[in-house]
């Protein structure tokens, strides 16, 4: 059994949140609000790191323009107060405004152009030919300009089959994701912990 | 309809993933085509290349890709190939350190073998910069040390000094921004993912857009045979093929006592008479 007390810790707390699975209780809710509160603290101790070492280190170097974030930065607190709050919509709007510049810029090669490409295959193997025929009728399924004819009815049908099969491999994946995570944690507590499994 | 206590499903599932893993059962990996096109990407960069390792995931993804993390360092390691450690997920930054700490473990040193450069905050903005200007985006890494004082970054201004970007993927930023950043550059790119949003990102696959991708457990236990340095992810997987076998068996077994309940009220029904 191990004597690191950090692995204690972490073993008590998944027996904790596992307890769920019997039933609700105070261990269990322990758990959930230190996973929450331990979140939250380690993300604002990490944001004072970077506050400090990209605008505090710098201005401190005499690198002024660092000022212009930070002011950004401060602003966006006055939502706090119900009369000034509209100054913070000045440096969200600076934020929204440059992202999506910034996701703009690469979305029309990245995420269209380059994936309409990628379904433009030759009809020469079974894989190409679901592909496409996916692609098209699944695309027929979310067509809602002008009413169904016969073709587009049983095409959206052909559709409709392949985003059930979509998503019940999306589905399957999660069922993957969490025996994964299970996997895990028996392994932890039987083998880091308690020395069971070697 | 039969009513079953679902603590029971709970119980056979954890029997069915605990067994295997106290009597292994040596159940077959197989070598997925994106598996081996990762190993591939890496196994072509000569000795002394630069790769780009981004740790944008959290510890609740640690079961997942955890192995993969590892697998992969020790490959890297293995082939002489240096690691750019950041990450754009504040809890990310740890996961790097574990990379750094396989890379001590076999004696190489940090600032000229691997660099730590941590948390780069702004989402995809902050992704978008990193890629422009590495420096000015990282002034140091985790240990405090500046850029210009680092050897593995002389020279290596943007991301294309890189060789290859290995990005592991389970929130948000991640490949889905990598993909959309990457488009000026041309880095090749290989994605790391948990199996619940693989099906995002094979497009990026079939599209050219990535090398490969390692998705979840399986995808790590693939990497752990490419590579002969077995660890976690062979060890779980005949667990992982047992605890299928529970959901599948439970999804057969489910359907099969709705329709039988459903046939049986509809017979009681016609035996009973017409209903109103």
């Amino acid at each position: 059994m191990s004597t690191d007390i950090g692995v204690w810790v972490a073993g008590l707390l998944t027996l904790a949140t596992y307890s769920y699975l019997y039933k609700e209780n105070p261990a269990y809710r322990l758990a959930e609000y230190l996973v929450v509160g331990v979140g939250a603290g380690y993300t604002l101790a990490l944001g004072w790191q970077n506050i400090t070492a990209k605008a505090i280190q710098p201005i401190q170097q005499g690198r002024y323009l660092s000022l212009l974030p930070l002011l950004l930065g401060v602003l966006l607190f006055t939502k706090l107060s119900q009369k000034q709050s509209w100054i913070a919509r000045y440096p969200m709007a600076i934020m929204v405004s440059l992202g999506v510049a910034v996701s703009v810029r690469g979305a029309v090669s990245a995420n269209l152009t380059r994936q309409i490409g990628a379904t433009m295959l030759p009809l020469t193997s079974t894989n190409n030919i679901l592909m496409v025929l996916g692609t098209a009728t699944v695309l027929g399924y979310f067509f809602f300009t002008f009413p169904a004819n016969k073709a587009l009815t049983y095409g959206s049908r052909v559709g409709q089959m392949f985003l059930m099969v979509a998503f019940g491999a999306m589905i399957g994946s999660v069922v993957m994701l969490r025996i994964a995570i299970l996997i895990s944690r028996i392994t932890f507590v039987f083998g880091d912990w308690w020395g069971i499994l070697k | 309809m039969v009513e079953i206590d679902k603590r029971w499903l709970y119980l056979v599932l954890f029997l069915a993933v605990f067994v295997p893993m106290l009597r292994p059962l040596g159940l077959p990996v197989d070598v997925g085509k994106w598996s081996s096109d990762v190993f591939k990407a890496v196994e072509a960069l000569p000795p002394g290349s630069v790769v780009l390792l981004s740790t944008d995931f959290t510890p609740s993804a640690e079961g997942e890709v955890g192995a993969t993390r590892d697998v992969i360092a020790k490959h890297l390691v293995s082939r002489g190939l240096k690691a750019v450690l950041v990450s754009f997920v504040p809890q990310g930054v740890r996961q790097a350190d574990m990379v750094a700490a396989i890379y001590e473990a076999a004696g190489k040193r940090s600032g000229v073998d691997f660099v730590n450069l941590g948390y780069v905050p702004g989402g995809e903005t902050g992704i978008a910069a990193f890629f422009a200007d590495i420096k000015k985006t990282c002034p140091s890494d985790t240990k405090g040390v500046p850029v210009e004082q680092i050897p593995l970054l002389q020279g290596l201004d943007t991301i294309e000094g890189i060789s290859l970007i290995i990005q592991f993927h389970t929130t948000v930023p991640g490949a889905h921004e990598y993909v959309r950043q990457l488009v000026p550059y041309g880095v090749p790119l290989a994605i790391v993912i948990s199996t619940g949003a693989m099906a995002t990102v094979t497009v990026y696959v079939q599209a050219g857009q990535a090398v490969g991708i390692l998705g979840g457990l399986q995808a790590a236990a693939e990497y752990e045979k490419l590579t002969g340095f077995l660890g976690a992810a062979t060890k779980a997987m005949d667990s992982q093929s047992m605890g299928y076998l529970v959901f599948i068996s439970a999804i057969v077994l489910g359907n099969v006592f709705y329709f039988a309940g459903k046939r049986a009220a509809s017979r009681s029904g016609a035996a009973g008479g017409k209903r109103i």
